[in-house]
């Protein structure tokens, strides 16, 4: 038998064409669930004037305040206790960032809108069709932070902006990757060689074909 | 013999500064925070910055500035005062401003300018 052939114990990728195509029927479920929760943020009356965005690529004019971005920042999957047997899995949770612009020149004042900005994303805590949601289900709120921000470091840009940087963890619960086992037993070979390299008896030689389905 | 470095304080406030005020400048309204309005000249710029916000998304932003020739006032303008710039000619206005730091070389004041806007929401 060469490298070239196929063995389970060759050091080479081996995919069975029997093994089902990874199928991408939708988008990741931290993905669906930051979606509803801009749909959710563009159902309250105060979101009502905001323009907003879900990526990070877009640079934001002063045209567009006030603004309200919601990012996916980063997903985690913490180790299952028993790594080692059954499908992968992880405890997955998700850190999202929104961050809500506004403009006045007053900042006493600015920074009551963002408390009032923050009071409305709260609401999202208890929306129970976000823990119990048809496409994906957030087990519970881990962590929060927020912080107002006003301009830039040097606070020497034109337009009188204040931030609202909120950021929370969700938690998605157990997310796993079921593993088919698929039987890609085909056939078996078998050769007997019996008195053992005697070279006047010939081998037997049969071959078993497993029934497939 | 060495070369000899002759040194002598120079008028930078006639000999360089107000030339360029003479062809740079622009009629801009000063009102104090403590005071009576008054008008006076400056040369007006402005530039692009980058704001950075939640998740490094940048918000574009500018940076605009007032220079005024520190000779031709009184008082100077200060921290929170309000400056208008009105058109000049065919440069159309640039509108209300909070000044909300200024700097000096001891003969130009540099004031950072802050746009008066309505509130938004």
């Amino acid at each position: 038998m060469t490298d070239t052939t196929f063995s389970p114990f060759a050091p080479t990728i081996h995919l069975h064409p029997k093994l089902p195509q990874i199928a991408v029927t939708s988008l990741s479920l931290p993905i669906l669930a930051r979606d509803a929760i801009v749909t959710r943020l563009k159902a309250m009356p105060f979101f009502a004037p905001f323009t907003f965005t879900t990526h990070r690529m877009h640079q934001i004019m002063p045209a567009s305040l006030p603004f309200c971005g919601v990012y996916f920042i980063q997903e985690i999957g913490s180790p299952s206790p028993e790594p080692q047997t059954g499908p992968t899995e992880f405890r997955t949770t998700v850190r999202y960032g929104l961050s809500a612009i506004i403009e006045n020149n007053d900042g006493a004042a600015a920074e009551y809108t963002l408390d009032r900005a923050y009071q409305n994303i709260v609401n999202i805590y208890a929306d129970s069709t976000l823990r119990n949601n048809q496409l994906f289900k957030i087990m519970s709120f881990n962590s929060q932070s927020r912080q107002h921000i006003f301009g830039n470091l040097g606070q020497n840009n034109e337009t009188p902006i204040a931030e609202l940087r909120f950021e929370f963890v969700a938690d998605f619960g157990w997310l796993n990757y079921p593993m088919p086992v698929i039987d890609v037993l085909e056939t078996i070979h078998v050769t007997t060689d019996y008195p053992y390299n005697s070279p006047g008896t010939p081998d037997i030689i049969s071959q078993y074909d497993i029934p497939q389905e | 013999m060495g070369n000899v470095e002759w040194l002598m304080g120079m008028d930078f406030a006639n000999l360089d500064y107000k030339h360029s005020f003479d062809t740079f400048s622009r009629s801009v309204n000063f009102t104090p925070a403590v005071g009576l309005p008054y008008t006076g000249r400056g040369i007006y710029d402005s530039r692009s910055i980058d704001v950075q916000t939640e998740a490094g998304v940048i918000l574009a932003d500018q940076e605009t500035i007032l220079d005024v020739l520190e000779a031709e006032f009184t008082v100077l303008p200060v921290q929170g005062d309000i400056v208008e710039i009105p058109a000049d000619g065919p440069v159309p206005a640039a509108g209300q401003f909070e000044i909300i730091v200024t700097f000096t070389n001891t003969v130009e004041t540099t004031c950072i300018l802050r746009k008066m806007t309505a509130p938004r929401p």
